[in-house]
């Protein structure tokens, strides 16, 4: 026997299979839900930040240590140091016979998906600044200053696909920026972590009687229904995120993001991230909450802290850098399996098929050990990006072999050439947005895309 | 002594310029301007600025001033400074001007510190041991219902649209009219027991006119 349906729960029903915005009639993009329900241009993205400045030699930008001697040092210019690193097997990995992709020791089980991955190596972050580094990728614009210029990479995405999901961005611990006129809807709901979440989804005490409920909506809805306020944008826009947060308060979203409940759901969503009670703040959590946040329809695009602590100047290095850096790629598989195990939509293709997991950091780390056996700050950077319409197996462009500089590519190949251009950040947002179907420049980004890292 | 020479006749020349000027000068009557009493320009109902939004600080001080001094409680503190970052309230480390917008996070804030304020503020009202401790049902009191007590329930709408939203409503006005009807439905709806009978519960009225005010865009934006 079916069990009968409380409002509540069919209204979160609604949004975890995407017809929230039709439930309510009055929402942008309503008809475009339809048009997205089998559509094969459906993106959905997470962007993982690993705060603090990366060491791609051990992870996504390796040497093999047997090359890269010590004693090569004044040639080469490269100290790959992995037997120093606390936790390393000191060796380069190479998932499979076949995969053209190498990683570093630490690169963990993210290695595993080395066939829906691209990594972009040698790419010129044109700063040592952890501020300025962090918001040229979030942006793909130099920072005036300290401050952003320009809009956020999710916010861009967000804005381009109205009216699906009730938070269409939503950022776990990292920054983001609408600086560029982009509509309200697209900013992003920041938290912290699961509880912060749940505390903004969550109507707070006291709560209204259903009578009282009833006859503020009633009220509200007739002003939003008079002539002044279909005249004006911004009371347009209120009536709009009016009825979105209508939507978010009744359909208990909040529940979505209860990681400790005693529910059968949550206990499989705790085993999966390897997740207790008492640690759900760390990066695993954080994909946790991407997971659901897309895969209940909550949001499109979700910014997350993957890992914190790797500015490691000092021996630090040795004992948090790696391990940190596996850390997080190891949430970031976890989050990966989770998308690739839930079909999208009922079209036979998995989650992970249609979001782009984008793993960045603001800079790396010199290839050389300073005099306190840590890396300091270093201009030439890695990213990845995972599932999506991302071509796997490709690296990007490369560092040079002799101090792992940046150097010219070929943007349609993606290999190295002469006649290329050093990869920017620009270069990399600006192919997630043709890729999500933004063929003009809009974000002014003032690059052409890497069309080698895009599989059609 | 030729550079002397070259200063003497430069500054005679400049003397000479000078008083030529004044003699030319020409002096004009003022004709004072006929100024009429203007004629009303016809603005129409098309909004002529764009609205904005307060700012949180903006809102906070609203709320604490149309409340008589309730400020919105969250968590033992105020529910807007421990809020602040979520509602895009620059700190000026990483976030240099305030998000400004109506999302939909600032307006289940707005909601959350509503209900809290309006709760808090009936219990003063319907409390109060006089009229003077009253900033809310203060052309109305606490035992007026409908339909009897119309005239002076309507008069208490006015003065809190006057309060809330700065908008003055004439008497006989329907603009009052959404309301009044939400006032009495709600009351209806919201049966109190009083004594074992049932009756309306005004004070969940009030309660709902006071979110509903608070709520409404013309008081968060200006």
């Amino acid at each position: 026997m079916m069990k009968k349906q409380n409002r509540r729960e069919f209204l979160r029903d609604s949004i975890a299979i995407g017809a929230g915005a039709s439930v309510f009639g009055g929402l942008a993009g309503a008809g475009h839900l339809a048009q997205a329900a089998d559509g094969d241009n459906d993106r959905y993205y997470v962007f993982c930040y690993f705060s603090g400045g990366w060491d791609v030699l051990l992870s996504l930008d390796p040497r093999d240590p047997a090359v890269f001697t010590d004693d090569g040092i004044r040639d080469h210019r490269i100290q790959p140091a992995y037997d120093l690193a606390d936790g390393s097997d000191g060796f380069v990995v190479r998932p499979r016979p076949e995969s053209d992709l190498e990683f570093g020791p630490f690169i963990g089980d993210l290695a595993e998906y080395w066939d829906r991955m691209a990594v972009v190596r040698g790419m010129s972050m044109e700063t040592l600044a952890h501020q300025v580094g962090r918001r040229r990728f979030l942006t793909g614009k130099a920072p005036s200053g300290l401050n952003a210029r320009g809009s956020s990479m999710g916010t861009w995405l967000s804005a381009n696909t109205p009216g699906e999901q009730p938070i269409p961005q939503l950022s776990v611990g990292v920054e983001t920026y609408n600086q560029t006129s982009l509509p309200s809807y697209a900013n992003a709901l920041r938290v912290s972590d699961a509880g912060g979440l749940v505390t903004m989804l969550q109507l707070a005490n006291p709560a209204l009687s259903e009578a009282q409920h009833n006859g503020v909506v009633s009220l509200l809805q007739q002003e939003a229904d008079c002539d002044r306020a279909r005249r004006s944008v911004m009371l347009r826009d209120w009536s709009a995120a009016r009825e979105r947060a209508q939507l978010v308060a009744d359909s208990e979203l909040y529940s979505y993001f209860q990681i400790g409940d005693d529910t059968e759901e949550m206990a499989e969503l705790r085993a999966r991230y390897g997740l207790t009670n008492g640690n759900q703040r760390n990066a695993a959590a954080r994909c946790a909450i991407a997971a659901q946040a897309l895969l209940k329809g909550v949001s499109r695009c979700v910014s997350l802290n993957a890992a914190g602590g790797l500015d490691t100047h000092f021996q630090n290095w040795r004992t948090d850098q790696g391990n940190r850096q596996r850390e997080g790629f190891n949430a970031i598989t976890a989050l990966a399996d989770h998308l690739q195990s839930v079909q999208y939509k009922e079209t036979g293709r998995s989650w992970l098929d249609v979001t782009t997991i984008v793993g960045f950091s603001e800079f790396s780390r010199t290839p050389l050990l300073n005099q306190s056996g840590g890396r300091d700050h270093h201009i030439t950077n890695s990213c990845f990006l995972l599932g999506g319409n991302i071509q796997g197996n490709m690296a990007i462009g490369a560092s040079s072999d002799v101090g792992m500089n940046a150097q010219t590519v070929n943007l349609s190949t993606g290999r190295v050439d002469p006649g290329g251009e050093i990869i920017r950040p620009e270069h990399v947002l600006r192919t997630l947005y043709v890729d999500a179907g933004i063929e003009e420049d809009a974000a002014d980004l003032r690059v052409e895309p890497i069309t080698a890292l895009l599989r059609s | 002594m030729r550079q002397r020479s070259v200063m003497v006749v430069g500054l005679l020349i400049s003397v000479s310029m000078l008083l030529g000027c004044e003699r030319e000068q020409v002096m004009v009557d003022p004709t004072p301007a006929e100024v009429s009493e203007p004629e009303p320009i016809d603005i129409g109902d098309q909004p002529y600025r764009p609205r904005r939004r307060m700012d949180i600080e903006q809102l906070d001080q609203s709320i604490q001033r149309v409340t008589g001094g309730i400020e919105w409680r969250s968590g033992g503190r105020n529910g807007f400074s421990r809020f602040a970052s979520m509602l895009g309230v620059a700190e000026y480390v990483e976030r240099t001007v305030e998000d400004r917008s109506v999302s939909v996070l600032f307006l289940k804030f707005l909601n959350d510190a509503s209900r809290d304020v309006c709760e808090r503020l009936m219990n003063q009202e319907f409390d109060a041991e006089s009229e003077a401790e009253k900033v809310f049902l203060v052309r109305a009191s606490v035992e007026d219902r409908l339909p009897e007590g119309q005239e002076r329930i309507e008069a208490n709408l006015r003065y809190l649209l006057m309060r809330f939203h700065g908008r003055f409503v004439a008497e006989g006005s329907t603009e009052v009219n959404p309301w009044s009807e939400m006032l009495e439905q709600v009351a209806a709806e919201a049966v109190a027991e009083d004594e074992g009978d049932a009756e309306p519960d005004y004070r969940a009225g009030w309660e709902s006119v006071c979110v509903g005010l608070i709520n409404h865009p013309d008081f968060f934006t200006y």
